[in-house]
């Protein structure tokens, strides 16, 4: 469809067409010197102002208001505009790219060079003396960086930044939180890859607590564990060498799920006879013909059991 | 002039409220009429100031739905003595489809023409035709009708604007015809066509401004004898100076008869400006409203344009009312680029009219220019015309209505008769323009005024 509107052309327009908000930020006395510098009368605003046409001929101001309130203030009619699409996207565009609003270097993804970038700055800024190769390597190794909501978690991190430095460091940084997704994996089958992969995402998630885990020992004692075909709960994660502790399945379980295999017959599997009360191991042996003494405890029952 | 009451707006509401959904025929009386009942009452025109079946001329089937007058000061209410009305209004039914690729919306469309132009509605300066559901506003003048809205919708939301849309039409001053001549082809006529057009006019008494926007050939400037101004059209265009202080007033004539002429010339700066400085600087609808402001003062405004689809010619066309477009026989292509105006450029004015709230100016009938009536060039015109025609079947009517008028024995072109009289004149001296030196070119003209203007 055609339009009269002139969108993306640069075009003199008279000032009275241009609808702007009285409150420039720019202080009175930045527009009277400005307006100084243009006086001459036939003299062209090579920084064009930047409008939108939201209905044909009617003009709003979207960026460079200083231009046109000096060309005001300078007693012209006519001021050169750029027109731009009337869009909510297009108009942040211009505030990013006119310095009205500043530039923030998202924390939860940015990369090595721009976090040391960008802290090069605030240290400079801040005149403080924390080591810059130290925040910037356990800022990228904080697990859970891709979730910060906010800078707090930077005063945990032991690298000389400060409650104090944080506002500052608002300026900079701002916190948009990746959206991630893990493919959950069964515990129960898993490759060791799979299962490296799926413990490394998970160790980002800003809900689980898995912290300075090594997860290579780890995911090797998984792998390593002849019963985990068998394993019906994260249990037995606490019980291996180099395993968690309680506290660190937090948030596991939506990763981690379960589908254990059938118990092999007779069931010599240590980990489900564990399960098992004193009585039905009892029962157990007797339905395999094994005689067990009135007395026998039931560790000693287990490995009785896993053995015949 | 009465203003839009709250009353009215909310009856007008009601009614549109409980609109049938289904579209049907036959339903002009139950379902169309209640609405634009209350539309009218919108735009002040009570049922004093209005009646029903208004017979437009002695025969007893050309009546108008409606017919409206505001009340006057010393005359009856117009329901007691129903004359010289200001509105006619053409009702269909709800199925009626207007829109220009439709049969329907061309029938409807004649059919308010016809009532527009009866001997009893000498008056009425406005038509508007609505199937309850979509409206269009056409104004009257003299023989020709054009549209002044585009189609519009008509819902419970948009009700309000649309009132204040046909009110703000209605109210504005009788103003003049702008009238742009134009063909994507050079050298067939177009200056000469609107030069001795404006003149003839002018010698029936008509008030006439013609506009010079061709300034790379300023020929129709220099057929007055005027030099080309510098600046003065520019910065008018560009709003720094009323047009009317640009208007050049001539008395042209011979000892018998003198006529007087507005005359806009052509501006040298746009010769020295490149199409993107141009563009830069003045808005494409500046003549437009240029024109708009001195339109009250003249009958007839008659625009030259250059060929070619650039700034010019659709900065020209999109400031008129209507098209006059010059073809020659003898070219074959200023008649197949017609194909190009109605289907390409058209659309376009239509548009950037639309965006203005202003109706899309409309075709008058084709002239033939230069035609000597041989068998030949009758045939070859209607070969390479209707080929036009049966290429494009959505808009054949529109084709239709804009190749042929209708004669006493059925469709015909309109002829623009070659006069060796016309092509002499500008090579004689002392110059006189051929119509106020030669009768027989002043009479091709009258001709084509009775036929298509007055």
């Amino acid at each position: 469809m055609s339009s009269l509107r002139d969108i993306g052309q640069l075009i003199q327009v008279s000032i009275e067409q241009i609808e702007f908000d009285s409150d420039n930020d720019v202080p009175p006395f930045q527009t009277a010197a400005l307006a100084e510098k243009l006086q001459k009368p036939e003299i062209r605003n090579w920084v064009p102002v930047i409008v939108k046409e939201p209905t044909p001929r009617q003009y709003r101001l979207v960026g460079n208001g200083h231009v046109l309130a000096a060309m005001k203030a300078a007693g012209h009619e006519y001021v050169w505009v750029v027109i731009v699409p009337d869009d909510p996207d297009t108009e942040i565009q211009i505030k990013f790219l006119t310095g009205k609003l500043p530039l923030r270097i998202n924390i939860c993804v940015a990369d090595h060079e721009t976090i040391l970038a960008a802290l090069t700055y605030c240290r400079k800024q801040l005149s403080s003396k924390f080591d810059l190769t130290i925040a910037t390597e356990r800022i990228l190794k904080s697990p859970g960086r891709r979730g910060w909501k906010n800078l707090q978690p930077l005063t945990k991190l032991q690298c000389g930044i400060s409650s104090s430095n944080l506002k500052f460091l608002e300026n900079v940084f701002e916190t948009i939180p990746e959206e991630i997704e893990i493919k959950s994996i069964i515990l129960n089958t898993a490759t060791e890859s799979e299962l490296l992969e799926a413990l490394e995402a998970a160790s980002t998630l800003p809900n689980t607590k898995l912290g300075s885990t090594c997860m290579e020992a780890l995911v090797h004692s998984i792998i390593s564990s002849p019963e985990r075909l068998y394993w019906q709960d994260l249990k037995p994660l606490t019980k291996l060498k180099n395993g968690l502790t309680t506290a660190k399945l937090i948030g596991l379980d939506s990763i981690l799920k379960l589908e254990p295999a059938e118990p092999p017959t007779p069931n010599t599997v240590s980990y489900l006879l564990n399960l098992m009360s004193l009585a039905a191991l009892k029962n157990e042996a007797k339905h395999r013909n094994i005689v067990v003494p009135k007395k026998i405890t039931k560790p000693e029952l287990v490995s009785q059991l896993c053995t015949q | 002039m009465k203003s839009a009451s709250i009353t009215a707006v909310a009856e007008l509401q009601v009614q549109l409220a409980h609109r049938p959904e289904g579209r049907g025929s036959g339903d002009e009386n139950t379902v169309v009429k209640p609405i634009i009942e209350k539309l009218l009452e919108t735009i002040g025109f009570s049922s004093l100031d209005r009646v029903e079946q208004f017979k437009v001329n002695s025969k007893p089937s050309r009546r108008a739905d409606f017919a409206c007058r505001y009340p006057e000061q010393f005359k009856p209410p117009f329901f007691q003595s129903p004359i010289d009305p200001f509105l006619l209004v053409e009702l269909k039914a709800t199925n009626c489809q207007l829109s220009i690729e439709h049969k329907s919306y061309w029938q409807a469309f004649k059919q308010l023409k016809e009532q527009l132009l009866g001997n009893k509605s000498t008056s009425a300066n406005f038509g508007l035709l609505s199937n309850g559901w979509e409206l269009q506003l056409f104004r009257r003048h003299n023989k020709v009708v054009h549209p002044v809205t585009h189609i519009l919708p008509l819902t419970l939301d948009n009700s309000i604007e649309v009132s204040k849309i046909i009110l703000d039409i209605i109210s504005e001053a009788k103003r003049g015809l702008i009238i742009s001549v134009y063909n994507n082809k050079g050298g067939i006529g177009k200056t000469t066509t609107t030069t001795n057009l404006g003149i003839v006019l002018a010698q029936k008494g008509y008030k006439v401004l013609l506009v010079d926007f061709d300034p790379n050939q300023a020929d129709l400037t220099r057929t007055f004898q005027l030099k080309p101004v510098k600046n003065e059209v520019w910065n008018s265009l560009k709003g720094s100076i009323p047009l009317s202080k640009v208007i050049q007033n001539i008395t042209i004539g011979n000892r018998t008869q003198q006529i007087c002429l507005g005359i806009v010339p052509a501006d040298e700066r746009f010769l020295e400006a490149k199409d993107s400085e141009i563009q830069q600087e003045i808005r494409l609808e500046s003549l437009m409203q240029r024109l708009q402001d001195i339109s009250k003062h003249y009958d007839y405004i008659l625009i030259d344009t250059p060929p070619n689809w650039r700034w010019f010619a659709q900065a020209g066309t999109l400031a008129s009312d209507v098209l006059l477009v010059p073809a020659s026989p003898v070219n074959r292509f200023s008649l197949e680029n017609l194909e190009d105006l109605v289907m390409k450029f058209m659309p376009i004015i239509g548009e950037w009219r639309k965006e203005l709230n202003k109706g899309a100016p409309s075709l008058l009938p084709l002239v033939l220019n230069h035609y000597q009536a041989t068998e030949t060039q009758a045939l070859n015109c209607k070969e390479i015309l209707a080929n036009i025609a049966n290429r494009n079947p959505t808009h054949y009517k529109m084709f239709d209505n804009f190749f042929y008028i209708d004669g006493l024995f059925g469709k015909r072109f309109l002829e623009l008769p070659y006069k060796v009289e016309i092509c002499r004149a500008p090579f004689e001296a002392p110059y006189l323009p051929a119509p106020l030196r030669y009768k027989r070119a002043r009479e091709v003209y009258e001709h084509l005024i009775r036929e298509v203007l007055i």
